[in-house]
């Protein structure tokens, strides 16, 4: 009996142990994929792949060798990927992405055809960000370096996960935390975008007006902001200018359907993370007086849905911990105005802004990213069960809301009086 | 057996016995015979030179011996019936005047009968057991006491009138008492056990000085005649287990014990666990502190590592030292030795199922640097982690053996070969160096050699689960461990206490921290039914 376990040891050893065994040195590790659809109707893949060689090896080394970018086009995004393997030199990995870039057009067809793969591959951790590029196409995204990050992909997704946790206006998801509302029909989604700002003189002003556009006006129309993506990728088409163009992190992206619909301006999309409750750290500033910029250090949101009286209405309570940490000239706390005050502004202009963005969801982008059917779905799931199949064409868009917003200043900096 | 008895009968004088040593040892040189003429007889003075001393045997055996003269023996005698007189006379003769001068005329005639007084050999016996000067004299039989282990422990064997007088006059053949070789302390008494089993059986009673400390001896090996004490405190040991302890020892019937090892091996229970299920420390004070908790101590002869049982896996990793230090600084140390623990024995297993198994448990930028770190690298890893295992291994069963002359250079030649030469010639990668290293220094934490092995062995154990299943195989080796650990009991008691069987007052009190002196007023219950360690005096 021993020897016989001895030489099922040594077999399983000479064998290299059971088949799934492999040296590192064997894989090729991807951390961004990008998703573009070609012309003739097939998927454009690109991977970025990390040379691991020149990793940490200090100064002086040139930065052009730190990835390499395959492409394939293919009919499926699996066999895209698999044939990389006729010009990598290694399996491609794919457990240590941390990106799934798609552009806008793969975006307006399908979203869950996709991810299919990614969720599907038992290989995938599922913990990458997806993300949208927004008129731009991801193989030239990923393609940017910048002085900070010597991968592009790192410098999206850091970028992404500083915004998250400083601005609020993108979410810290990954894509296992949003499979859920993806697979579950009437339930959407909002992701990340990214845009990609050229620096020469021309380009620079397009790209403010743009910017000020969609941060200004909510933009329903969804035609619109492609075409100005399809514009812009035009353009860097024609010129190609490495150093002079920036990847910024934009606003939310909201799909309808499981289809790309249009984008929130900045106030929705950080409207968005707050009743989602994904909100870490942000700014909000007033006016009274003068100006006051408050940091939002700790939101929390409950929503309550109700059924009464054959109105479907949703309590929804924010609670928001500020700090002050910046004002203007002529606010003075301790002569006529109290930071009640300000508190109070603050709670009427998140009020404001949350009664607006729900309203615009229910009216104008007619989609669900908010979560009400979810939350019917959970809570009410009696009443959801009798009105499941009009939820969405009857309920949805008439649904009340009661929004109480309390706003909290534990301190006012350090400083109550200006000198 | 037998036949020695019937040789021994036949035995007629003291020249028959003198041959009967001589033909029984086949006239070993290193055995001398003196002849010391007593008056008209002779007496024969055997002992093994090189285990007496053989100035003591001149200055209080041979020189005692002729001191013995005519006179003496005569006037003591008269003393004697001197003595006999008198109480006779108090007692019988009537108290009148003439009582003194009878009783001077009696003494007279005494005189004059002693002169043709004969000395019997009784006599001198009696005589010479009194002049040596040695307190352990004693006289022994033939046929009940092996004269050979008297001669062979260093004693004198003194052969007169076909009867055996034997003195210790042991040379001294031990090492002084020193400070432990192997397990060092900061702070803490610093005495060491050395081979010699009267000053180990000494260092304990000076540490105990209680008539409960009870020595029980035993003497094992039909060649070896060792001596094995079995120490304990008769009124916090469990008797029961003592005398299961007796009864094991009393079954040995072994050629020679020549360490303490042997009764360990011996002793340990039947269900074999690669993990040491009995203390061998060279430390009294640890020692004494064992005993105190209940636990039986065996001292064997010739051997510096005194034996302690029952023991638990607790005791090999946590060490004496902590009750030296303050109790609140201990529970760092403590988590510390637990995580070397771990360390040592699953370092190199889950590197190995991390790396070539599980990738996607590897944070991108650490597996990018393991990636940069074994290209090049032309092995596989687990023969890579094998070949460093192998290397460290060699160094320091070398480092182990090698004289103190050399051990400089070996560490020398050890450290650039596998930390450096190595590394640059591509041979093994960096980060394996650092695996390697990390689970070595961890294991030196262990000072019990038997532990610190038993760890090594489970350290390749699972490697090669990892190397086979990755993940799930480190996880299906370390149930196997868990299992073989869990179901150990060392002399009844299980091997795993206290957290199997649980017992949570232990566990904080011993496991997570070492309880204040002051608090921990009770022993173990599972040692001893005396629970009561430390109570505050009443003041009065």
């Amino acid at each position: 009996m021993r020897y016989k376990i001895v030489i099922i040891i040594i077999a399983m050893l000479l064998l290299n142990g059971l088949n799934n065994s492999r040296e590192i040195n064997d894989l090729a590790i991807v951390s961004a994929i990008g998703i573009d659809k070609a012309e003739n109707g097939k998927y454009k893949v690109s991977a970025i792949v990390l040379n691991p060689e020149k990793q940490g090896s200090g100064s002086g080394t040139s930065s052009s060798d730190e990835m390499t970018l395959y492409e394939n086009e293919d009919e499926t995004i699996q066999t895209a990927i698999r044939r990389m393997i006729l010009e990598s030199p290694k399996k491609l990995y794919l457990a240590h992405m941390k990106l799934l870039l798609i552009s806008e057009s793969v975006a307006k067809d399908s979203l869950l055809d996709v991810i299919d793969f990614f969720i599907r591959d038992n290989e995938e951790n599922n913990d990458f960000y997806l993300v949208v590029a927004k008129g731009v196409e991801p193989r030239e995204v990923l393609q940017i370096k910048t002085p900070v990050e010597d991968i592009p992909s790192e410098n999206i997704v850091k970028s992404i996960e500083a915004t998250a946790r400083y601005i609020g206006i993108t979410t810290e998801n990954e894509l296992r935390d949003s499979i859920e509302s993806i697979l579950e029909e009437g339930e959407e989604v909002a992701i990340p975008s990214i845009i990609l700002k050229k620096e020469e003189e021309e380009e620079e002003k397009d790209s403010s007006k743009e910017n000020e556009k969609s941060s200004d006006e909510p933009q329903g129309d969804s035609n619109s902001s492609s075409d100005s993506g399809s514009e812009s990728s035009e353009g860097s088409d024609s010129k190609k200018t490495q150093n002079k163009e920036k990847i910024l992190v934009d606003s939310m992206a909201y799909f309808k359907d499981n289809k790309l619909a249009g984008y929130l301006d900045m106030t929705e999309s950080m409207i968005y993370t707050v009743l989602n409750n994904k909100f870490v750290n942000g700014i909000i500033q007033v006016k009274g007086n003068d100006n006051l910029v408050a940091e939002i250090i700790k939101s929390k949101t409950k929503m309550t849905p109700k059924y009464e009286n054959g109105k479907y209405i949703v309590d929804i309570s924010l609670e928001a911990v500020c700090n002050v940490t910046e004002m203007g000239e002529k606010i003075n706390f301790e002569k006529s105005e109290s930071i009640h005050d300000y508190e109070k502004l603050l709670q009427e202009k998140l009020k404001a802004d949350i009664q607006d963005y729900i309203t615009k969801c229910q009216k104008v982008y007619n989609t669900d990213i908010i979560g009400f059917g979810k939350l019917y779905r959970e809570k009410l799931n009696k009443e959801y069960k009798k009105i499941e199949n009009v939820f969405y064409t009857d309920i949805f868009s008439n649904i009340e809301t009661n929004i109480e917003v309390k706003v909290l200043f534990p301190n006012d900096g350090g400083i109550n009086k200006k000198w | 057996m037998e036949e020695n008895n019937k040789k021994i009968e036949t035995l007629q004088s003291t020249e028959d016995i003198v041959n009967y040593i001589k033909t029984s040892t086949s006239n070993s040189k290193d055995i001398a015979y003196r002849k010391v003429q007593v008056l008209d007889s002779i007496i024969y003075v055997v002992y093994s030179e090189t285990l007496t001393s053989t100035d003591r045997i001149s200055d209080f055996v041979i020189r005692s011996i002729k001191e013995i003269s005519y006179e003496d023996i005569k006037k003591e005698r008269l003393n004697k019936v001197q003595n006999e007189l008198d109480t006779y006379i108090d007692d019988n003769l009537e108290v009148d005047k003439n009582k003194i001068n009878k009783k001077q005329r009696i003494y007279d005639n005494l005189n004059k009968k002693m002169g043709r007084f004969e000395i019997t050999p009784e006599d001198i016996l009696n005589k010479l057991t009194e002049n040596i000067a040695i307190s352990n004299v004693k006289e022994i039989d033939l046929k009940e006491d092996d004269i050979f282990y008297y001669l062979f422990s260093g004693f004198v064997c003194i052969i007169y009138n076909k009867k055996i007088i034997v003195a210790e006059t042991k040379a001294t053949l031990d090492r002084a008492i020193n400070t432990p070789m192997i397990e060092n302390n900061i702070k803490g008494p610093k005495d060491a056990f050395t081979e010699n089993y009267q000053s180990n059986i000494g260092l304990i009673r000076k540490r105990i000085k209680s008539e409960k400390l009870v020595l029980e001896e035993n003497k094992i090996g039909r060649r070896s005649k060792t001596k094995i004490g079995i120490l304990y405190v008769s009124d916090i040991a469990r008797k029961d287990l003592v005398n299961y302890i007796k009864n094991k020892l009393k079954k040995i019937d072994i050629d020679a014990i020549l360490d303490s090892n042997y009764i360990m091996e011996i002793l340990e229970d039947s269900n074999k666990t690669t993990f040491p299920t009995m203390i061998s420390t060279e430390r009294p004070d640890l020692v004494s502190y064992y005993i105190l908790q209940g636990r039986i101590a065996l001292v064997v002869e010739n051997s510096p590592f005194v034996l302690v049982l029952p023991a638990f896996i607790d005791d090999f990793i946590n060490n004496i030292e902590d009750v030296y230090q303050k109790s609140s600084d201990v529970i760092l140390t403590k988590i510390v030795r637990y995580i070397a623990f771990f360390v040592t024995i699953f370092t190199p297993a889950v590197y190995i199922s991390l790396i070539t198994f599980n990738q996607e448990a590897i944070p991108t930028e650490l597996l990018l640097s393991f990636v940069a770190q074994r290209k090049g690298v032309p092995f596989p890893a687990f023969f890579e982690a094998i070949l460093m295992i192998l290397s460290f291994e060699i160094l320091r069963e070398g480092d182990y053996r090698v004289p103190n002359v050399a051990g400089s250079t070996l560490s020398i030649v050890g450290a650039l070969i596998l930390g450096d030469a190595a590394v640059s010639a591509g041979i093994v990668s960096p980060i394996m160096i650092i695996v390697i290293a990390i689970t070595t220094i961890s294991g030196l934490m262990f000072a019990d050699i038997n532990m610190a092995n038993s760890l090594r062995l489970w350290r390749l154990i699972l490697l090669i689960f990892a190397a086979v299943a990755g993940l799930i195989g480190v996880a299906i080796g370390t149930l196997l461990l868990v299992i073989k650990i869990a179901s150990s009991t060392s002399y009844t008691k299980p091997y795993t206490y206290p957290i199997a069987p649980l017992n949570f007052t232990n566990i904080m009190k011993q496991i997570i921290k070492r309880k204040n002196i002051a608090d921990d007023k009770e022993r173990q219950k599972i040692l001893t039914d005396n629970l009561t360690k430390y109570k505050i005096k009443e003041d009065r």
